[in-house]
This record gives structure tokens, C-alpha cells and sequence, in this order.
């Protein structure tokens, strides 16, 4: 009965658990797992602008620029948050169509994005013209990748600001 | 008085009655253990003798010769007698609770005596053991038509399991997602609200009256005897919720001597060793620590009156930011038995938690803190409060469950059981600390009773049949109603039958129906019919093949439905919500077997498939600028799941592995549903080292998944990274006399992985468990 329990110790030890132990630090692998990520390339946003309607006075218009919002705006002291938004440069005025290119995008997402207006030379006299509607006007950067809107001003038919709240 | 007690309880009458009828129709000279035709012949008789492995007698061990109801107890000696026994050859089996039953064939010859004997082993594996979860009555795991897994009360202990999700994450096939419990793939990733696994407590059902969810931590951990996990659809059985499986907890009874256990634990959470991530939080490099202390006793007052306690109290600082709890949970269990026939207990628990709630990462470059939700611009939070990304609350609840059990008979009992499950969630002020009313929270109530009569007409026949009703309530500020009304109300009624039938030999047929009916918001009536079939052959007496088909369908929680606020994350009702349904089908063969020495091997393989309908996710509406749940069109999932389990004798030492692979569809796309793995692997192995000491190792596995939900990325950042799962456990053991000492070191290579969307998974932790008893 000895040997049979020294036997089955033996089984137990020189057998199974090298098995075992194997096979699970086999699946463990040398992988630690999740980890801080690597900084991420920038995207670009790039888009078509399209007016209808009458342009509104030349003394209105201080600027013109395509503005994209990381967050959906209460009111126009939200202008100021310019860490939250990529700005185009200076749009061109009364012309049928336009273009923008902003390169360097930090990758994520955008909730309300368009034309806006400059209409004074106060520091938030801003108000949208026109804005981004695909998909509910949200739209993702990816890294690496340039992300392509189209935007649509009618200055007979401006939209509500601050936007209608759900 | 346990379910199985009552069973045995009915058998012990039929079997009495049917001594008295014989004594009564035979002549007067008739004994017990005799086996008689009416004619004068020569019998012998069988004596023999029970040991345990270790040699040493064993008293109370039932012997039996099958097919008839004749047979003795063994005495403190282990020795049996059955006398007068006609010649031929029968079947005995020796059993006893806890052991492997032992069948063997004898011969009994004319006026001889025949003797034999019989060596009875611990059952550390399942087959042996009795559930009730897969048809409402007891029946033994291994002719059990559906894939079952029962953790029992050892289990829980060597794994210091505080809360149920650490129990569950080692069982074959579920994986554990947070507080979320998925099933074969069953369930994904939806915010904490609506469970496609219904969970019981002795046979009552226990999810939150406001979210649907499985409370993982108001249950009483020392006085749990088993869990018992059912995979597949059970909604014949226990109606809305089982649509991917069905747990349940089963309380312990009361012992003949008192027993009092006090258990300490200690856990400590090593510091990231990155430090793009600790830097970011002031105490990311501390040790975090938490720490508990329970206490529970039971005792036999007196042959009609037992009762147990069990509190218990922990801390926790957490090892995420704005992550620490408070929790204290209080059971108590009283049975009552007025009269033979009657049998009364209640169950009454209390909670009561402080929490500060983690709810998502503020991106894979900040895992340790929450993120904000910054998307309301100046009309959304101050620059100096707390981030979004955390609730915090003082929740508390209350459970009392009462039930009644009559035998009027040895073939007819039936019972009667009471359930209120209360809820209060109040919100706590991020500026002052204050803890707010329950006005600016949640409070929710589920109350109703169940009616089941359980008719034995024979061994070979039963049914089934009973009737419940529920109310359900809930209301909070994040709810609104197609009234708008904060409160939400959904009142539930079913009435259900089963039959099941073993005249056939070695095959057991098993039938049910449910149905349900809801009442949501009080402007409609929906209604479920659930079926469910079975049948199971034993084609050895180690071997069962087995297939079954189930109906399974859940009713959208209150949450779902009537969720309606942007404080924490964009989300809008739904009132239009449809049940979800599912057909599941599952085919397997089990095995178990005592080899040569007393190894035990158990193996269990199992196809299954199962389709999805109107199932309910969590999806971005652009339109509203928020998610909203909603039912999808449907859903397959299929796969295979297998057990290997082999048992050392005299607990020298166990292995187990399960293997899971989970094939998912979305019907509509093509594409795999989001969040659920493929593969799973659960392994687990101890050793007894020394007669004392023991040493074990436990390891699992879930693979990456093949497909996650970008939208919830829009809004929080690097919410769609998710890696495999692979976290190895090691623990030491040391017992003597009335005390253990546990050692564990959980994630013992400090593996980091993503637990669920945008949630850090636990880094490596030690652990230290002290139990006593006495």
C-alpha cells in the first residue's frame, strides 16, 4: 500500500502538475496585457462648402471660418473653448463654393460642427451659418485618416442658436 | 427543512406504507429485506460490511437492492444485514451523502449466505450531487438534461469569494464583465441594466426591481451550501429573465451541533508599474487595501427549530480612483417545523452600501481615473467638480423571503412562497458629502408569491404545477414614463406545469409549459408561452446521454424602458420596448467514473444552439444625440462547451478544465455580436502538500473579441479597446484544528486587461483569509 500511495504521489508530481503548469503558463505567454498606448497620429478634416441665399452685409462680416466642436454648445461663451474645437483657416467670401483643409487633428469625436459667423469685432460675436447634418452632425477623426464633411449655408435660413435642446 | 430532506421525507412514508401493506396482505412471518413471492422456497441472505478509504467502519450508509424497497442501514460497525432473500441475482447500491454511491451485482444461492464488501469515497466531483435548479424537484447531476456547474461551500471558501462574481468566474463557459453575468456569449456590454441571467435564492427570483440586474453582493457567502448554474434558456420554469441561464443560491439548513465561524481577510492592490498611469492620480502609487470581517452562526434549537446568522462588514479603498465602498450585509434564517408535515422558514437579509461607483476610463492613457462626459459645453459641469464618470451613492435593501411547505401526503406536497425585494438608492452631493434624499434617487419594490404542487404518483412519474404573481415598482429621477411620471410599474402573472416520466428504462422524458403575462405601464398586456423538453438516457450507469429544448424570453427592465437623462451618460427611453426570445437546443453526453484506486473522473461534452429575437442593446441614435435601447432584428449563437475534472482519492489532490468556444451572429449584418468572446477556458488544480498544508492554482481565459461597439467610443475615449483575458491565480493553504490560514495571489503575473468597455481589470492582489471555527 506503500509504494501504491508513493506511486500515485509520484503520478501526481512528476506528471500532472508539470502538465499543468505548462500548459497554463503557455497560455499566459510573456504578454503583459493592456498598456499605455503609443502617441496616436493626427487626422484631418476636410470639406465642401456650398451657399444659397443673400450674404449678409460686408460689414458683418469680420470672418468666416468651418469650426469643429468636440462638444455641443450652450451658448456663445463656449466659442472661447478652444481647446475643444479645430478651427479653419479664414474661409473666403461671397463665392458660390468653398473648400477647407485642417490638418493636425487630434483623433475623436465631434458633435457640432459648421460655418460660423463672425459678425462684430466683439470677441463672441459668433453665430453658425451652416452646419455639418450627416449622421446627426456627428462625425470621428481617425488617426492617419482624413475625414470629409459637406456643409450647406442658406443665409436666408440660418440655423437656432444655441441648438434646440432633445 | 431542505427540498431534499422533503423528498427523502416522502420517500421514508411510501416506504413504511408499503412495509405496513405487506405486513398487512402477507402472512404474518414476513420481514423487512425479505423479498417474497408467496411460495415456500429456500432464501439466503446477504450480509456485508461498509468501510470509508480509510478503512474504518462507516455507520448510516444505505443499502438497497434495486427494484424493490428492501434493505438495511449500516450499523457503527459498517456491518448490514438483509435476510430471506429469494435466489437469483440482484443489483445492490450503497450510498450516502457526500460519497460516491457504489453499485455492485450478487448472487444469492439457496440457504447460503452471501457477504461482500464495500469501500465508499468522498464525491469531490459533481455527478453524484443532487440540484434542484433544472426542474424544480431534486434529481441527481449526472441524468440531468442541460449543462449545470455547482460550485459548492468549499469551493467558496478556497476561493474567499465575497461576492458572487468571484465565484462565477470560474465556472465553465460564464464570463464575467463587471457586474454584467454572461452566459455561452448570452449577454454583451449594456451599461449595468436588464439581465439575460436569472438568478434565484432558494428558489425565488433575485434580480433589482429597477435595473433587472444580479446582485452580486447581498447574499449570505457563510451559509451558502452550493450555487448551482444552469445553462440555456429556463424560462419554463422560472419565466422572464432566463433567456441565457439561470443561478441559483441555495442557503444552508441547520445543524445538529452548533457552528460558529468568524472569518478576517485582508487584500492588498500593487501599484501599476506604468507610470503614464499612476502619475496621473495622487495615490496611484500607494497600496490600496481591502479588508472585512464576517461572522455567522447555526444551530438546532430543537428537533422543530433551527436559525442562522451571518453579517458581514468590508472596506474597500479600490485600486481606481473614486472607487472605495462601504458594505454591510446582515442575514438571518429561521426554520420552523409545527408538525411533521409542515415546514416554515424565512429569509431575511439586509444591505447597506456606500459607494463610490466607477463608471468609465478617462481613456487608455488614463485608466486609473474617470472620465468626464464634456459634451454640454458651458451648460455641463464646473471645471473643478468631479468627473462624470462616477456615481456616488449610499444604497441600501432589503430582502424577506417566507415560504411554507406542506406534505399531505407520500406521493402529494405542496408550498407556498412570499418574496419583497426593496431598493434604495440616494445619491451623494460631490460638494458637500451630503447624502441626499431618496426623492433624488432611485427606490424600487418587488413583491408577490408563488403557488407549486408537486404530485408523485409513482417513482417512475411527477408533476409539477403552480401559479405566481408579482408586483414590480420603480422610481427614480433618471425615469420617465410615456405619462411622465417618474415611476415606472410592470406586474407580472404565470402559471406553469411539468411532467416528467421514467417508465421507460433507463430514459427519462421531462415536459413543461409556462405562461406569462406583463403589464407595462398600465396600457398593455404582453404575454409569453415558454415550452421546454427533454430527455436524458442512462446508458451505463456512469454514462448519460442528453438533449434538451427550451424557450427562453426577459422583459425590459424598468431602466431600459424609461431611462431618460443625460447627468451621467446620454440616454433616452424607450417605452416601445419589445421582450426579447430565445429557442435554445442543447445536445451532450456526461461521464463519471471511479477508477481503479478511487480516482474520479467526470467529463462532460456539450453541443448547443441558440437563436435570438428582438434582442435588446444599447445603440447610438444620432437624431437624439444619445443612445437608446433597442430591439435588433436577431442573433445565433452556437457552440460547444467541454468538462474534464479528475478527483485524487482522499483529497490528495483535483484538476479541472472547461473549454467553451461561443460562434456569435448577428443575422442582420453577418458580423459576430459585440463584446462576447470565442473562446473561454477556466483550469483549476490543487495538491495536498502535507496532511495541513495544500497548494492550488486556479487560471482563466477569455479571448479577444472579435467585434466591439465604436459608438460608445464617440463619447468616451478608447471605449473599443478591448485585449484577451488571461489572469493566474495561486493559493496556499494551512488547516489545523479549528483554524485556516488562506494565502492567495490573485493575477499573479500582473496581466492588464480591459474587464468591460472603458474599466481597468483588477491588477495583481494579495490576499490573506483567516477562518475559524468552532
Amino acid at each position: 500500500m506503500f509504494s501504491h500511495f508513493g506511486l500515485r504521489r509520484r503520478v501526481r508530481w512528476t506528471f500532472t502538475v508539470p502538465l499543468f503548469l505548462t500548459a497554463v503558463l503557455y497560455l499566459q505567454g510573456c504578454d503583459g496585457g493592456l498598456a499605455p498606448p503609443e502617441l496616436k497620429p493626427f487626422g484631418s478634416i476636410s470639406g465642401i462648402i456650398t451657399y444659397s441665399g443673400s450674404w449678409p452685409p460686408a460689414d458683418s462680416l469680420d470672418d468666416l471660418r468651418f469650426i469643429a466642436m468636440r462638444f455641443i454648445p450652450a451658448d456663445t461663451a463656449d466659442f472661447l473653448q478652444l481647446n475643444k474645437m479645430e478651427i479653419s483657416s479664414s474661409l473666403d467670401l461671397f463665392v458660390d463654393t468653398d473648400s477647407f483643409l485642417i490638418e493636425n487633428v487630434i483623433p475623436g469625436g465631434f458633435f457640432y460642427s459648421g460655418v460660423a459667423q463672425k459678425f462684430s469685432i466683439d470677441l463672441l460675436a459668433w453665430r453658425p451659418v451652416g452646419l455639418v447634418e450627416e449622421n446627426g452632425g456627428i462625425f470621428e477623426v481617425e488617426p492617419a485618416s482624413r475625414t470629409v464633411v459637406s456643409i450647406h449655408v442658406d443665409f436666408d435660413h440660418l440655423p437656432p442658436f444655441p441648438p434646440e435642446s432633445q | 427543512m431542505s427540498v431534499r430532506n422533503i423528498i427523502s421525507y416522502c420517500r421514508l412514508l411510501r416506504f413504511l406504507v408499503t412495509a405496513l401493506i405487506a405486513t398487512a396482505c402477507f402472512s404474518p412471518g414476513v420481514a423487512v429485506g425479505q423479498i417474497n413471492t408467496g411460495q415456500a422456497v429456500k432464501t439466503g441472505r446477504l450480509e456485508g460490511r461498509v468501510v470509508h478509504s480509510d478503512l474504518s467502519p462507516f455507520k448510516g450508509v444505505n443499502i438497497l437492492i434495486e427494484g424493490t424497497r428492501f434493505g438495511d442501514v449500516s450499523d457503527e460497525k459498517g456491518r448490514f444485514v438483509i435476510s430471506d432473500i429469494r435466489p437469483g441475482t440482484y443489483k445492490l447500491r450503497v450510498s450516502a451523502v457526500g460519497y460516491q454511491s457504489h453499485y455492485t451485482t450478487f448472487t444469492i444461492i439457496s440457504a447460503e449466505t452471501t457477504t461482500i464488501a464495500v469501500t465508499l469515497y468522498e464525491t469531490t466531483i459533481q455527478s453524484e450531487e443532487i440540484i434542484v435548479t433544472a426542474s424544480r424537484k431534486e434529481e441527481r447531476l449526472l441524468t440531468v438534461a442541460q449543462s449545470v456547474s455547482v460550485v459548492d461551500a468549499q469551493e467558496l471558501e478556497n476561493r474567499n469569494s465575497i461576492q458572487l462574481d468571484d465565484v462565477l468566474r470560474y465556472v465553465p463557459g460564464v464570463h464575467i464583465q463587471e457586474n454584467q453575468v454572461n452566459i455561452r456569449g448570452s449577454s454583451g456590454f449594456a451599461f449595468n441594466t436588464g439581465s439575460r441571467v436569472l438568478m434565484l435564492l432558494d428558489g425565488m427570483p433575485f434580480l433589482t426591481p429597477d435595473t433587472d440586474g444580479v446582485p452580486f453582493d447581498i447574499l449570505p457567502f457563510s451559509q451558502i451550501e452550493r450555487i448551482e448554474v444552469l445553462k440555456g434558456a429556463g424560462s419554463a420554469m422560472y419565466g422572464s429573465g432566463s433567456l441565457g441561464g439561470t443561478i441559483q443560491v441555495i442557503t444552508s439548513g441547520f445543524p445538529d451541533t452548533p457552528q460558529t465561524h468568524i472569518r478576517l481577510h485582508a487584500m492588498a492592490y500593487e501599484p501599476v508599474r506604468y507610470s503614464e498611469w499612476s502619475d496621473k492620480w495622487d495615490a496611484g502609487e500607494d497600496v490600496r487595501f481591502r479588508t472585512g470581517v464576517s461572522f455567522a452562526h447555526a444551530r438546532r434549537v430543537s428537533p422543530k427549530f433551527g436559525y442562522w446568522v451571518d453579517l458581514a462588514f468590508r472596506t474597500d479603498q479600490g485600486y481606481l480612483n473614486y472607487n472605495t465602498e462601504r458594505v454591510f450585509v446582515g442575514f438571518g434564517k429561521i426554520g420552523w417545523t409545527p408538525s411533521p408535515s409542515v415546514r416554515i422558514d424565512v429569509l431575511l437579509g439586509l444591505l447597506d452600501r456606500k459607494k463610490d461607483s466607477f463608471l468609465f476610463w478617462n481613456g487608455q492613457d488614463d485608466v486609473l481615473n474617470p472620465g468626464s462626459l464634456s459634451i454640454g459645453g458651458s451648460a455641463g459641469p464646473a471645471p473643478d467638480a468631479p468627473p462624470s464618470g462616477t456615481n456616488d451613492v449610499v444604497n441600501n435593501q432589503i430582502i424577506l423571503f417566507p415560504s411554507l411547505t406542506h406534505v399531505i401526503s407520500e406521493s402529494f406536497f405542496y408550498s407556498v412562497k412570499g418574496r419583497v425585494y426593496g431598493l434604495g438608492i440616494r445619491p451623494i452631493n460631490n460638494e458637500t458629502g451630503d447624502v441626499e434624499s431618496f426623492e433624488d434617487g432611485t427606490v424600487g419594490v418587488r413583491a408577490g408569491a408563488e403557488t407549486q404542487f408537486n404530485y408523485l404518483p409513482s417513482s417512475m412519474r411527477s408533476f409539477t404545477a403552480g401559479f405566481s404573481y408579482d408586483a414590480l415598482v420603480a422610481e427614480s429621477e433618471f425615469f420617465e414614463s410615456s405619462t411622465g411620471s417618474r415611476s415606472g410599474k410592470q406586474p407580472e402573472f404565470a402559471s406553469f406545469i411539468q411532467m416528467e416520466e421514467s417508465s421507460i428504462q433507463n430514459i427519462r422524458i421531462t415536459g413543461g409549459l409556462r405562461f406569462d403575462a406583463y403589464r407595462v405601464d398600465n396600457a398593455r398586456t404582453e404575454s409569453q408561452v415558454s415550452p421546454r423538453v427533454s430527455v436524458s438516457w442512462s446508458a451505463r450507469d456512469f454514462l448519460v446521454l442528453r438533449a434538451s429544448f427550451g424557450h427562453g424570453f426577459r422583459v425590459p427592465s424598468i431602466a431600459e424602458r424609461y431611462t431618460n437623462n443625460r447627468d451621467f451618460f446620454p440616454i433616452v427611453r424607450n417605452v416601445d420596448l419589445r421582450p426579447e426570445t430565445s429557442r435554445s437546443f442543447e445536445t451532450g453526453i456526461r461521464l463519471s467514473r471511479v477508477l481503479d484506486g478511487g480516482h474520479q473522473v467526470y467529463t462532460d461534452l456539450a453541443f448547443f444552439h441558440t437563436a435570438y429575437a428582438d434582442l435588446i442593446e444599447p445603440r447610438l441614435i444620432p437624431s437624439l444625440q444619445a443612445f437608446q435601447f433597442v430591439n435588433l432584428t436577431s442573433a445565433t449563437i452556437s457552440g460547444l462547451e467541454s468538462t474534464i475534472s479528475w478527483d485524487f482519492p482522499g483529497n490528495a489532490a483535483s484538476f479541472s478544465v472547461g473549454y467553451t468556444f461561443i460562434d456569435s451572429e448577428d443575422d442582420e449584418t453577418g458580423l459576430p455580436l459585440p463584446f462576447r468572446s470565442q473562446h473561454l477556458v477556466v483550469a483549476s488544480a490543487s495538491i495536498a502538500v502535507l496532511r495541513s498544508i495544500s497548494v492550488g492554482m486556479d487560471a482563466r481565459f477569455a479571448s479577444e473579441p472579435e467585434e466591439v461597439d465604436s459608438d460608445f467610443a464617440l463619447f468616451v475615449p478608447d471605449a473599443d479597446q478591448i485585449n484577451t483575458t488571461k489572469i493566474v491565480d495561486f493559493r496556499l493553504t494551512y488547516s489545523r484544528r479549528a483554524a485556516t490560514v488562506r494565502l492567495h495571489i490573485k493575477n499573479a503575473f500582473d496581466y492588464y486587461y480591459v474587464e468591460r468597455a472603458a474599466y481597468f481589470g483588477m491588477p495583481r492582489h494579495f490576499e490573506i483569509q483567516v477562518d475559524l471555527r468552532f
